[in-house]
């Protein structure tokens, strides 16, 4: 009896026992299932970061190039020195590395010491070290046998040319999410151009035991960045930046602008701010005012050139024809509130010569029998009040009042440029509509964008769109080449051999104390395409607060002619003014009949400049007078560019429009001495060859590269050449 | 009487004398034991050693199982043996202080490159003993008397602790006390009297946790192991990192990454972890379940042995391997705070087998010796 119940007992008891150990297996069960099934992905990640070692290798940004290759932004690899103070042996070990790298990092020994002191296992001591010095940083770890100090290799972004360009190419900083340097556009193009710049860095894992022993590795390789290539001629640029730096100069305005556009296609050849920056020196926030791009972001009242809005519109409704005849009412117009004065006062007038005279009273006219609505409309369909949507940061749309809050007298002062503020690149893209046949076309900045494996990212697809008629804007062409040549600019522009267009402005600044026009600053600008008869360039020339001289027609129509006289050089514009094309026609003449005798004169002293043109030299003469010194001083970015400016006037072949000579007759012609093609594009070559009877092969696209002849050797007309572009 | 019958596999088994479950559990997991010390080990500079020296203590504990298994258990029930066995643990548990210490404690008798971990001993040892005195204790009625029964064998217990406390092996202790209080409760003491001693366990722990600093440290660590991540702890992460990483299936047999250094002793300490990221939530469950079913095969030896002493060997050495597995593992998945100790049969290290096929052994006879009786 007893015996059973011990038994009982034992049993719930052995039963107790049981149950509690088999509670302790399912609470284990169920914190193994936590663990590997709702934690799982946690710990696979904790397990490849324990297990893996990755190290981010480096992706190049990718290049800003100019329309010809040349390179305006480039990154570059450069060594950056750490140390990991703990790996330190000695006191006396960090003196000797203190002591031996002070003067090569640039540091007092003691700065570099008290770097040196403590515990931190990683420390930059110099980033982004010249070469020079990385080598001698690296020759001191070696013989000293520093194992504390290490070098970390990190991109470095240059900008070989400095200034050039600055404001439209910007800089780069330092990414501080991930503290990758010089990856990250801040301004310009290499802001809005940031994700096709970029690279995709690559990385190399290595599987590593828990001792850190490595024993396996892997690689994806780094992705370099796209190469954006710009519109811009850096030559051209080059040479612009100088003529304003010097105008600056002389005429102590606060800064200047200029902007070449061309009318057809969009593209800006050069757009130059002065005083510019060094963006090697990556500009500080506190710099905003030196790396502001005017050209873009900077509104103001642009004036007088306003009035080509007003004009064309007028011709366009049909309000005005450039031979009608117009009252100007002795220089004095009365609208709502305000009476308006011209500066001189003028009776009738026909309309292209109040235009070329730049009388504010017709213009006002004008505008009246456009009424404010229509006008309004044209201001619009113009580019005004809207962003161009050029691939730059902080875009301004420029000031332009709704109709709702136009005063009576608004229509007057818009209709002369005033109580509206527009970009210069506006009042370009405006000009480049009337160059262009009345089509307005988006201006640009970016050719195309090519990644490393030669695919093209990106391809310049500007907007266009039909501003006017072309029958008006070959009626604006007209009036426009009136002031060059009977109105405000008339005594401002001289190129030698082209017709010129234009208008020029002289707003004045509104005082930001009084509210008022201030009497003595101005802006004086000048806004106008060349040739006149067949537009190649647009030009947009502006200076802020000139002292002493500040018409636009004595300040910045001068500049306008100097940019356009170098313009059409570099790119081989055949000359329009008929004297001109006479002369050359006679000077051919003689030239064929006395060439034989004239080769052994013309060659000697021809240096890069083309045989044929050796009896023009008063010609040329003529014209070096005309060509701003700084730049033939300054011409440090391409000398390839001078020949051919001269070249542009040598047009005798196509003058006469003569069948090509035959070979047999080639032989016995002059030698000419070849020119050099590399940088230039297909189309400027093939021009160059026909004005030179040089018998030109033509391989590939884009820019030349290779020639068969090499630049200087003679040769006679009809002397094969290989051109290879790339 | 009943007509013959044809025995099916299962029913022969059933029939044997002694428990063939229990030996085939308790080899499959030596075996399963075998191949994973060889895949944990892999990242030693010789990773066959282990191999090797497991082999050789498998077979040398096979043998000790199958010897063991035709001693009768009463043979052991005599003062004679019991406190000789005890003596001879004592001294040796003196003995390895004269040894200098390895990882620093001194758990090792070592001859010729051989180490044997006499704290592995005292377990048979003491459960040998309590069988015996506790049985003694019934028969003379005196089972209710906490002088008589419960506090004599405490005071064995606390010497034998003490000693191996100061070691220092934690681990070995708490099994002791383990082993203690569940062949107390089996026995069938009143639980007014292991109540009593409630006291005295609770302060001796607050003590040894509380005041010996690294163990207070281990106890932050075990609420928080991310709290130190490459210092205290540094370990249980790694474990938790390997198991987590496993995943419901595992990363493959022989695959896992944590053995490469990063757990601290794969082979031994932490195989359990091994076996979770190579097999998944699937083999760490399984080899689980093995453990159940041997503790199920344990208490029914138990259940069905012919006298209290069978009874007692039974449940001390069942709980002993079971609670000790379950004890390991807890540690791998931060269950419990960490400690060294090894999982049963399957941990490289050569004493701690050997005496756990012992045990097996002696099971064995008892279940040789059950009465036929059913449920």
């Amino acid at each position: 009896m007893r015996t059973k119940q011990k038994d009982n007992e034992t049993r719930k008891r052995l039963l107790w026992l049981g149950l509690l150990l088999v509670t302790w297996m399912l609470v284990i069960i169920w914190r193994l299932t936590w663990l590997q099934v709702l934690r799982h992905d946690h710990y696979v990640l904790e397990a490849a970061h324990n297990q893996q070692r990755s190290v981010e290798t480096l992706a190049t940004r990718g290049s800003i190039v100019d329309r010809n290759g040349k390179e305006l932004a480039v990154t570059v690899i450069t060594e950056s020195l750490y140390a990991d103070l703990k790996e330190f042996k000695s006191e006396a070990e960090r003196q000797t590395a203190a002591q031996l790298l002070a003067p090569v990092l640039g540091y007092n020994e003691a700065e570099l010491l008290k770097k040196l002191t403590g515990e931190a296992r990683f420390v930059w001591l110099k980033r982004k070290l010249d070469p020079d010095k990385s080598q001698a940083v690296a020759e001191i770890i070696k013989t000293q046998k520093l194992s504390a100090l290490a070098v970390k290799r990190e991109p470095l972004r240059i900008y070989p040319n400095e200034e050039l360009a600055a404001s439209l190419i910007g800089f780069v900083g330092a990414d501080e999410k991930n503290d990758r340097l010089d990856d990250k556009g801040l301004a310009g193009l290499e802001q809005t151009q940031d994700t096709f710049l970029h690279g995709k860095p690559g990385e190399i894992q290595v599987a590593k035991d828990g001792k850190n022993r490595p024993f396996g590795r892997s690689e994806i390789p780094a992705l370099g960045g796209a190469q954006v290539v710009t519109t811009i001629d850096a030559a051209l640029q080059h040479k612009i930046e100088v003529l304003l730096d010097e105008a600056l100069h002389m005429s102590k305005a606060k800064a200047a602008s200029a902007i070449v556009l061309d009318p057809h296609n969009g593209e800006v050849l050069a757009l130059a701010n002065t005083p510019g920056f060094n963006p090697n020196e990556r500009p500080k926030q506190a710099d905003e005012e030196a790396r502001h791009n005017r050209v873009i972001s900077w509104p103001y009242e642009p004036g007088s050139i306003f009035k080509i809005v007003t004009y064309a519109a007028a011709f366009e409704e049909g309000k005005a024809t450039p031979t009608d005849m117009l009252n100007c009412g002795n220089g004095e117009i009365a609208i709502g509130k305000r009476v308006i004065h011209d500066t001189h006062a003028y009776g009738t007038l026909t309309v292209a010569d109040a235009f070329a005279k730049s009388s504010n009273v017709c213009a006002i006219k004008l505008a009246q029998r456009l009424g404010k609505e229509t006008f309004a409309d044209y201001i619009s369909r113009f580019g005004f009040g809207r962003k161009t949507g050029i691939e730059l940061p902080a875009e301004s749309r420029g000031i332009v009042n709704p109709l709702t809050s136009w005063r009576p007298d608004s229509i007057g002062s818009v209709a002369i440029g005033q109580e509206i503020s527009v970009t210069l690149l506006q009042a370009a893209g405006a000009v480049a509509t009337v160059a262009n046949r009345g089509v307005w076309v988006q201006p640009h900045l970016v050719r195309q964008v090519v990644a490393p494996d030669a695919r093209v990212l990106h391809e310049a697809k500007p907007a266009t769109r039909q501003v006017v008629s072309e029958k008006t804007a070959q009626m604006m062409a007209t009036v426009m080449e009136r002031v060059v040549t009977h109105g405000t600019a008339r005594h401002a522009i001289h190129l030698a051999g082209y017709t010129a267009a234009g208008k020029t402005g002289t707003p004045q600044k509104v005082d930001p104390r009084t509210k008022a026009y201030s009497q003595t600053k101005f802006m004086p600008s000048f806004a106008g395409f060349v040739p006149a008869t067949d537009p190649k360039f647009v030009i947009v020339v502006m200076l802020d607060e000139p002292q002493g001289a500040h018409q636009g027609g004595s300040v910045a129509a001068p500049l306008f002619s100097m940019i356009a006289q170098i313009a059409l050089g570099d790119f081989v514009v055949q000359p329009d003014t008929p004297e001109f094309r006479s002369t050359l026609v006679a000077l051919s003449k003689r030239y064929e009949t006395e060439s034989s005798k004239e080769e052994e004169l013309a060659n000697p002293n021809a240096g890069e400049v083309m045989g044929p043109v050796a009896p023009s030299a008063e010609t040329l003469s003529a014209q070096a007078k005309q060509t701003p010194a700084p730049v033939a001083n300054n011409d440090r970015l391409t000398s390839s560019a001078l020949p051919s400016a001269n070249l542009a006037q040598t047009k005798p072949a196509q003058g006469k429009a003569k069948p090509a000579p035959k070979p047999e007759e080639a032989d016995s012609g002059a030698l000419a001495v070849m020119p050099d093609f590399r940088g230039r594009g297909v189309r400027a070559v093939m021009q160059l060859s026909a004005e030179l009877r040089l018998n030109v092969k033509l391989q590939g696209t884009g820019v030349a590269v290779r020639q068969t002849l090499a630049p200087g050797t003679r040769f006679r007309p009809g002397a094969e050449c290989v051109v290879e572009f790339h | 009487m009943a007509e013959p019958e044809r025995k099916n596999f299962l029913q022969i088994i059933e029939g044997l004398r002694w428990d063939l479950w229990l030996a085939v559990t308790a080899i499959g997991l030596v075996i399963f034991g075998v191949v994973m010390v060889y895949s944990a080990s892999a990242g030693f500079r010789s990773p066959h050693r282990f191999l090797f020296s497991q082999l050789a203590w498998a077979v040398l504990g096979l043998v000790a199982m199958a010897a063991l298994q035709r001693v009768d258990y009463h043979r052991y029930a005599q003062p004679g043996f019991v406190y000789g066995y005890l003596g001879i643990c004592v001294m040796m548990l003196l003995l390895v202080f004269l040894f200098k210490p390895i990882n620093g404690a001194h758990r090792w008798l070592t001859f010729k490159g051989l180490s044997a971990q006499p704290s592995e001993l005292v377990k048979i040892g003491l459960v040998l003993f309590l069988a015996w005195f506790l049985s003694e204790r019934e028969r003379d009625n005196e089972l209710d008397s906490f002088w008589a029964t419960v506090a004599p064998a405490s005071v064995v217990v606390a010497i034998l602790s003490v000693l191996i406390l100061r070691e220092p092996d934690l681990g070995t202790t708490l099994m002791l006390g383990v082993i203690f209080v569940a062949m107390l409760y089996a026995v069938g003491v009143p639980l007014k009297h292991l109540y009593k001693l409630s006291p005295a366990l609770l302060l001796a722990a607050l003590y040894l946790v509380v005041k010996v600093a690294w163990r207070w440290e281990r106890i932050k660590i075990f609420w928080d192991p991310e709290s130190d991540r490459l210092g205290k702890g540094y370990q249980i992460l790694q474990s938790l990192i390997a198991i987590g990483s496993g995943g419901s299936d595992g990363l493959g047999f022989g695959l896992s990454k944590q053995k490469l250094a990063f757990l601290p002793a794969p082979q031994s300490d932490f195989i359990f972890a091994v076996i979770a990221e190579e097999l998944g939530l699937l083999g760490g469950t399984t080899l689980i379940l093995v453990f159940g079913f041997f503790l199920w095969r344990g208490l029914r030896i138990s259940h069905r042995a012919p006298d209290r002493l069978g009874q007692l060997i039974a449940v001390g050495l069942t709980t002993g391997i079971v609670v000790q597995a379950f004890f390991n593992i807890s540690v791998a998945i931060n269950l419990v705070p960490a400690k060294g100790i090894t999982l049963p049969f399957v941990s490289a290290g050569g004493s701690s087998l050997l005496v756990a096929l012992a045990m097996v052994g002696i099971l064995l006879n008892v279940s040789a010796q059950s009465k036929e009786q059913t449920g």
